[in-house]
């Protein structure tokens, strides 16, 4: 019995680490433009599909070593997931910047529906689900009778150090500084000399890239990927970062691990529990905004905006 | 003032003539209304190409005469309104002398109604729940050229108790219709055949879900000998391989929404094993080779997506409205209401078989099979006869 908490333990982190690298892209675009992108699970789903045409081009051109071959894979991920949502920025939220929250988030969901069609569209077979590239398929390891893969470990690992390094680089650096100032006024933080708009490019840049590395970690986790994975993704992530707090890189974590453990725990405790996990997840995310709509982690200091 | 009247009523005049024209082409359409985008559009896609593929077929043999068919692409993307939608444009539209209709159950039983209001034939591709079919509603425009999940059930529930011989079986379903319903006429066969111990739990899980391993853990410490999972292909899939990654290497079964090369192609190795029950057969099983026919065809058009397990069914789909479209032509009199009267007596000659529809819409023909995934192909183990009565062995 114990070793089964134990595994439902491991369970929880798993899938608390993929909610924090969607999360923390979600904190970083509210946190600066309060814009709730759900456009950013689209992004965490493109990452999956660049990985996966990284990966055929690699073994096409014979690359063997499979560790080489996931470099690859985050590499161009994140660069063309970046790329993309710079490109978001550019022609589609900057235009309705300033505008009321609701265009934006109207905005937001339109371009979450044209990425994902275009790549049901013209991805080859689109429309199904797609087999995704790791050298770990299989290799999975067991302590007593907890079972763990390398994956699962690179996951977590992951989360927490990203975590860490977007909250160094947004505390720490003239960089984070910017995107501080350009959060809280965009306006003084303009007059103060800061271009806002190269702070917003950048910050889309920065959160993108991490969808692209949530969208290929997702792949080497659940082995498939297909063009509609990234609203329910978004969902969740949505929810851990308002759980933990919109705005705040830890409380994205924090969210993460919570909604995760809340899922875990109502599916192993109450009988046909899986049934009812999403209902206590809202419940979880309603109680928040009503009695605390800042999210359980108040830490301003931390606070990107 | 004059002149202008005059203009627009010559105007009118032409459009009415024009419309006339058109008339005289004789030219009718089918509605189609499938998961063309959204999370079953691979089901869709294919069922749209080979549905069209056998009007395109009908059309240049010639044998309607002088009457063609037109297939218009009607994508559902899954949602019931959205499928409400379309079969109400399609029944407004009186052009359109038949439907082809829904492949998931939900969506077949939030129109059959709509539908039945418009008096429009409406063939249902798959949509395996049996309340989407008479008796189990009043709407005398709906018929069925698969067999449902009564019959289908039944047979994988002897199946799995009588030749494979479980006794603790956990069912799962995935919150939709059909699957709920799959698992509801599973569990009662199962208990009607041995009483309610086979039957040791159920859980339900939603589409779009990636991790079951919480689910899994909990169902290891229950010790059962296989898991019958009624959901759809990706969850599926990724359950499978959750399921041996975490060591629980007993059988899962699975049924419409599991059988397909996709879910073969994506579980990986994890897929050997898996059995489903099917309401068809391998293409090769089909009379005169003309399962086999239609796949050729099929390859010759050069679709982008497969024709999935669902293909060969809505190729007979069409075939019927082919014949039928047909018949009405030779006697002069192609309406809606010509249609339904063929579709309640005819009997045609299709890819999976010939057959006709009885007094409640349904074929009569129901061949059920009960597969294995070996060598990442799906290996035929039993097959049904004609009237889905016993199973005939076919391989071990």
């Amino acid at each position: 019995m114990f070793e089964t908490w134990i595994q439902q333990l491991v369970n929880s982190l798993t899938i608390g680490g993929m909610y924090t690298l969607v999360a923390v892209g979600f904190t970083l675009f509210f946190g600066v433009l309060r814009l709730i992108n759900f456009a950013h699970g689209e992004v965490f789903m493109l990452g999956g599909f660049t990985g996966l045409v990284v990966a055929w081009l690699a073994e096409d051109l014979g690359i063997e070593s499979g560790l080489l071959i996931i470099f690859l894979m985050f590499v161009f991920s994140m660069a063309v997931c970046a790329v993309i949502g710079a490109l978001m920025e550019r022609f589609a939220y900057r235009p309705v910047r300033g505008m009321p929250v609701l265009i934006m988030l109207v905005t937001s969901l339109a371009v979450g529906i044209v990425v994902r069609e275009a790549v049901k569209e013209f991805f080859p077979e689109g429309a199904n689900p797609h087999a995704f590239y790791s050298p770990f398929k299989y290799d999975s390891f067991n302590l007593g009778s907890v079972v763990l893969d390398y994956t699962q470990i690179g996951l977590i690992l992951t989360s927490i150090v990203l975590v860490y390094a977007v909250y160094l680089l947004v505390a720490k650096t003239w960089v984070g500084r910017a995107m501080r100032a350009t959060s809280e006024d965009l306006d003084a933080a303009r007059m103060m000399g800061i271009d806002v708009d190269i702070v917003i490019r950048n910050t889309f840049f920065l959160g993108s890239a991490l969808g692209g590395v949530a969208g290929v970690m997702n792949g080497l986790l659940y082995l498939s990927i297909r063009f509609d994975m990234g609203w329910v993704m978004a969902i969740k992530g949505f929810t851990a970062a308002v759980v933990g707090g919109l705005g705040n890189i830890y409380g994205a974590m924090f969210g993460g691990y919570i909604v995760a453990a809340v899922e875990v725990l109502v599916v192993a405790l109450i009988p046909e529990g899986s049934r009812y996990k999403d209902v206590f997840v809202f419940l979880l995310l309603i109680g928040v905004l009503v009695f605390r709509p800042s999210g359980l982690l108040r830490a301003p200091e931390q606070k990107v905006g | 003032m004059l002149k202008r009247t005059v203009w627009a009523i010559s105007t009118v005049l032409a459009m009415s003539l024009l419309a006339g024209g058109h008339a005289k082409a004789q030219t009718y359409k089918l509605y189609v209304n499938l998961p063309l985008s959204g999370p079953w559009s691979s089901f869709g896609e294919g069922m749209f190409n080979s549905f069209k593929l056998a009007i395109d077929q009908g059309n240049a043999s010639g044998v309607m005469g002088k009457v063609k068919l037109e297939v218009v692409r009607g994508d559902n993307a899954g949602d019931s309104a959205q499928a409400a939608s379309l079969a109400t444009k399609a029944g407004a539209d009186s052009r359109v002398i038949g439907a082809f209709c829904c492949w998931s159950s939900g969506l077949a039983l939030a129109t059959h109604a709509i539908y039945n209001r418009y008096r429009l034939p409406t063939i249902l591709g798959g949509s395996n729940d049996h309340r989407s079919t008479r008796p189990f509603h009043k709407s005398a425009v709906i018929f069925r050229n698969s067999p449902y999940d009564l019959i289908n059930m039944k047979m994988l529930a002897t199946y799995a108790t009588n030749y494979a011989k479980l006794k603790r079986i956990f069912t799962i379903d995935d919150n939709t219709a059909f699957s709920v319903t799959q698992v509801n006429e599973f569990t009662k066969a199962a208990i009607k055949l041995h009483g309610k111990g086979r039957i040791i739990g159920r859980e339900s899980v939603q589409l779009g879900e990636k991790d079951f391993t919480p689910l899994i853990t909990k169902l290891k410490t229950m010790n059962p000998d296989a898991v019958f999972y009624a959901g759809h292909m990706v969850e599926a899939a990724l359950f499978r391989q959750q399921m041996l990654k975490l060591g629980l290497k007993v059988p899962m079964m699975s049924s419409g929404g599991v059988f397909s090369n996709t879910y073969i192609k994506v579980a990986g190795k994890a897929s050997e094993g898996t059995l489903a029950s099917f309401w068809g057969l391998p293409l090769d099983h089909y009379p005169e080779g003309r399962g086999t026919a239609f796949e050729k065809a099929y390859a010759a058009a050069k679709f982008q997506d497969p024709y999935e397990s669902f293909g060969p069914m809505a190729h007979a789909a069409g075939q019927v409205y082919v014949q039928a479209v047909a018949r009405l032509a030779k006697a002069g009199k192609v309406t809606r209401k010509a249609l339904l009267a063929e579709l309640n007596k005819g009997q045609y000659k299709t890819s999976i078989g010939d057959f006709g529809f009885d007094k409640h819409g349904m074929l009569d023909i129901l061949h059920i099979g009960i597969f294995r995934v070996e060598n990442a192909k799906w290996k035929l183990l039993y097959r049904t006869d004609r009237a889905a009565t016993k199973f005939q062995k076919i391989a071990d």
